[in-house]
C-alpha cells in the first residue's frame, strides 16, 4: 500500500507570502494540525501548524531543547500573549514556516508515512518527486481511518 | 621528531579552520599517532590525564542534574528584580551571577543556567539580548579563571602541576575580582548606560514570580549540599589525600543517587541516561585525542626542544617566561581554542621547570598560563567552549551572535584584561 492510495488530493494550503494572521485563521477554523505552505508555483516549501503558531507567542528559548524547566515564572497574563499575536498578525508567514518538515512521495510505502506521523505528530505532505509540487496530504486521521475500516476483501 | 610535529600541526590546522569537528580531529590524530608507532598504546593510555577527565565528567553530571531544579533561574530573576528592572543594573548583576556560578562549576555548561532566563528577561524588557549575552560570556570566562574547577584550562593545569582549589583561589582570586570590575565598568560605558526600558516593560520583570522558576524543589537542597560539599572537599583535598577527579565523581554519584532514589527502576534508568547525556562527550573525546597526540610529540622530544628554545630566549628568566606565556596564551587562545594550547604547553612548562629553578619557582608560569588561556578565550567567539555554547543557544533562539560584531568589542576588551593581568603577575609574583 502506497501513500497515493490514502492521501487527500488537492489539500487546503497557504502561500508563503500570506500573513501569519490569515494562516492562523485557517488553522483554527479548520482544526488543522498543520497546513502545507507553498510558493507561487505550488511547490511545497514547508508546514505551518498549530504548534508553530503557539510557539510564536512564547520566548523561543523556552521551546528549544530543555533549557528552561518551565515558564511559570512569567505569570498568567494572556493579555500579553494576545498583544504579541496582534503584533505578528500582519507579519509574513515565511518567517514562521517549518522548512525542515518531512515529506513523502506518492509511491512511498504507507508504513513509512505511519512512522513519520508517530515521530513528528504532524500532517505529512505528499509531493511530486521531480517538481516538489504539493499534490496531497496524509493526516493521522486518514491513516487511522484506512487501517481500522473493514477491508473490502477479494470479490467473490 | 618531524612526523609527530607534523601530525600536531595538521591537527591544529583542522581545529583552527573548523573544517572538521574538533573531537573527530583529535580522535583521528590520536589513533594515527598510535598506528604510526609514535607511541605504544600503553603509553597513549598513560598520556591521558584521567584526573582531568573525571573532574570534567563529574562536574558536568552535577550541572546536568542541578539544571533540572531551576534554582539558578530563580537567582537570575531575583537578581534582575533587585535592580528594579533597570537594564544597566541587570546587565551588571546577571554578569555577577554568571561569574559566581562559573567559579564553582565549569563555565561552558553553567552559562546554560543563566542565558535562557536572560533571553526571557531581555524579551520582557523589549531590549536586544546581545549586550547581556556578551557580558555573560565575559563573566563566565572571568569567573571560571578564579578556581581549579571553573574552566578546563585550570582543570588541566591544576591536575598536571598538582595545584589545589585554594592555590588557584589565593593566586588568581584577587586579579579575577579586579578584571571583573573593570569589565563591568567598560560594558556599562559601551552598552549599559544606553539601555533604556519603558516602565511597563520593567514592570513585566518585576511581576515575574521567581519562586515558580524552581521546577523540582526536592533537587534544590540536594544540589546545594553536593556542590557545597564538593567545594569543601576540594579545599581540603590535600589532607584528604584525594584527587579532584575522584571528589567530583564521588559528588556526581551522590547527586545521581539523590535524583534517582525515589524513582522506580525503569524511571531510574531513564534518569541516569539523561544525566549522562548532559556530559559534553565531544569535549571529553577532544581531550582524550589531544592528550595522546601531545603525548606523542612529548615522547619525540619536540616540546623539550621548544622549551629549551624558550629558556634560551628568556635567558632562564621566570618573569619573562611567565609574561610570554601570558600573552601567547591569550592571543592563541582567542584565535584557536584554549584547550589544545594548554594541553600542548603543560609538558613544555614541566620540561623547563628544572632550568628555571624547580617546581616552586615555576609557579608564576603556571598562573600566567592559566590567566592567559582562560581570559584569552574571551577574545573571539570561538575562543572558549562557553562562548560557543552561548552563541549556539542564541542562534537556536533566533538571536544571531555575529562573529565580527562580537570580536570587535571582545578582542580589545580581552587585551585590556591581559594588561591588568600582566601588571598583577609582575607585582604579585616578582
Amino acid at each position: 500500500m502506497s501513500c497515493e492510495k490514502i492521501m487527500i488530493r488537492n489539500p487546503k494550503s497557504v502561500r508563503e507570502d500570506d500573513t501569519i494572521g490569515n494562516a492562523a485563521r485557517e488553522i483554527v477554523d479548520n482544526h488543522c494540525v498543520s497546513l502545507p505552505v507553498v510558493d507561487a508555483s505550488g511547490r511545497f516549501v514547508g508546514l505551518f501548524g498549530i504548534f508553530d503558531l503557539l510557539a510564536l507567542l512564547v520566548p523561543r528559548v523556552a521551546v528549544i531543547g530543555n533549557l528552561l524547566p518551565n515558564l511559570q515564572f512569567l505569570g498568567d497574563d494572556d493579555g500579553l500573549m494576545r498583544q504579541k499575536f496582534a503584533s505578528l498578525r500582519d507579519s509574513p508567514l515565511n518567517r514562521a514556516v517549518n522548512r525542515e518538515a518531512a515529506r513523502v512521495y506518492p509511491d512511498t510505502p504507507l508504513i513509512e508515512a505511519i512512522r513519520l506521523l508517530c515521530r513528528n505528530h504532524l500532517t505529512i505532505p505528499v509531493v511530486e518527486p521531480e517538481t516538489e509540487r504539493l499534490i496531497g496530504v496524509i493526516s493521522y486521521w486518514d491513516a487511522a481511518r484506512h487501517l481500522i475500516e473493514p477491508h473490502p476483501g477479494p470479490a467473490p | 621528531m618531524l612526523f609527530p610535529a607534523l601530525l600536531l600541526v595538521v591537527a591544529y590546522g583542522f581545529i583552527v579552520t573548523g573544517r572538521l569537528n574538533r573531537a573527530v580531529v583529535a580522535i583521528l590524530a590520536g589513533a594515527i599517532a598510535i598506528a604510526a608507532g609514535f607511541l605504544a598504546q600503553t603509553d597513549a593510555i598513560a598520556a591521558i590525564d584521567f584526573n582531568t577527565l573525571a573532574l570534567l565528567i563529574g562536574t558536568m553530571i552535577i550541572v546536568g542534574i542541578t539544571k533540572k531544579s531551576g534554582i539558578f533561574g530563580y537567582f537570575a530573576i531575583r537578581a534582575a528584580q533587585l535592580m528594579r528592572g533597570s537594564p544597566a543594573g541587570i546587565l551588571a548583576v546577571l554578569s555577577l551571577v554568571t561569574g559566581l556560578i562559573s567559579a564553582v562549576l565549569p563555565n561552558a555548561t553553567t552559562v546554560l543556567f543563566v542565558v535562557p532566563v536572560t533571553m526571557v528577561i531581555a524579551t520582557e524588557l523589549a531590549l536586544p539580548p546581545f549586550p547581556f549575552l556578551f557580558a555573560e560570556i565575559f563573566a563566565s570566562n572571568i569567573g571560571g579563571t578564579a578556581t581549579l574547577i571553573g574552566d578546563p584550562p585550570n582543570i588541566l593545569i591544576g591536575s598536571a602541576a598538582g595545584l589545589s582549589f585554594d592555590d588557584f583561589l589565593v593566586a588568581l582570586g584577587p586579579i579575577v575580582v579586579v578584571v571583573f570590575v573593570a569589565q563591568i565598568v567598560v560594558l556599562h560605558f559601551i552598552w549599559g548606560r544606553h539601555l533604556r526600558a519603558d516602565s511597563a516593560f520593567r514592570a513585566n520583570v518585576m511581576a515575574m514570580n521567581a519562586a515558580a522558576a524552581i521546577a523540582d524543589r526536592r533537587l534544590v537542597p540536594c544540589s546545594f549540599a553536593v556542590i557545597a560539599g564538593l567545594i569543601l572537599a576540594l579545599v581540603f583535598s590535600g589532607p584528604l589525600h584525594l584527587e579532584a577527579g575522584t571528589l567530583a565523581l564521588l559528588a556526581a554519584g551522590v547527586l545521581l543517587m539523590c535524583d534517582v532514589l525515589p524513582q522506580k527502576s525503569q524511571a531510574q534508568s531513564e534518569a541516569v541516561t539523561n544525566a549522562f547525556q548532559e556530559v559534553d562527550w565531544v569535549t571529553i573525546f577532544f581531550f582524550i585525542g589531544l592528550f595522546v597526540v601531545v603525548g606523542a610529540v612529548t615522547r619525540a622530544g619536540l616540546l623539550d626542544y621548544l622549551g629549551r628554545l624558550l629558556v634560551g630566549a628568556t635567558r632562564g628568566s621566570v618573569e619573562e617566561t611567565a609574561l610570554i606565556l601570558l600573552w601567547a596564551g591569550a592571543i592563541l587562545s582567542a584565535l584557536v581554542d584554549n584547550i589544545p594550547f594548554v594541553i600542548t604547553m603543560i609538558p613544555m612548562v614541566k620540561s623547563i621547570a628544572p632550568s628555571l629553578g624547580g617546581n616552586t619557582t615555576v609557579l608564576p608560569v603556571w598562573w600566567a598560563l592559566a590567566l592567559g588561556a582562560c581570559l584569552g578565550g574571551n577574545g573571539t567567539l570561538i575562543g572558549s567552549a562557553a562562548n560557543l555554547t552561548v552563541a549556539g543557544v542564541a542562534e537556536r533562539s533566533g538571536v544571531i551572535m555575529d562573529f565580527w560584531r562580537y570580536n570587535r568589542t571582545a578582542f580589545p576588551l580581552m587585551i585590556l584584561t591581559i594588561i591588568l593581568c600582566h601588571i598583577y603577575v609582575v607585582w604579585r609574583f616578582f
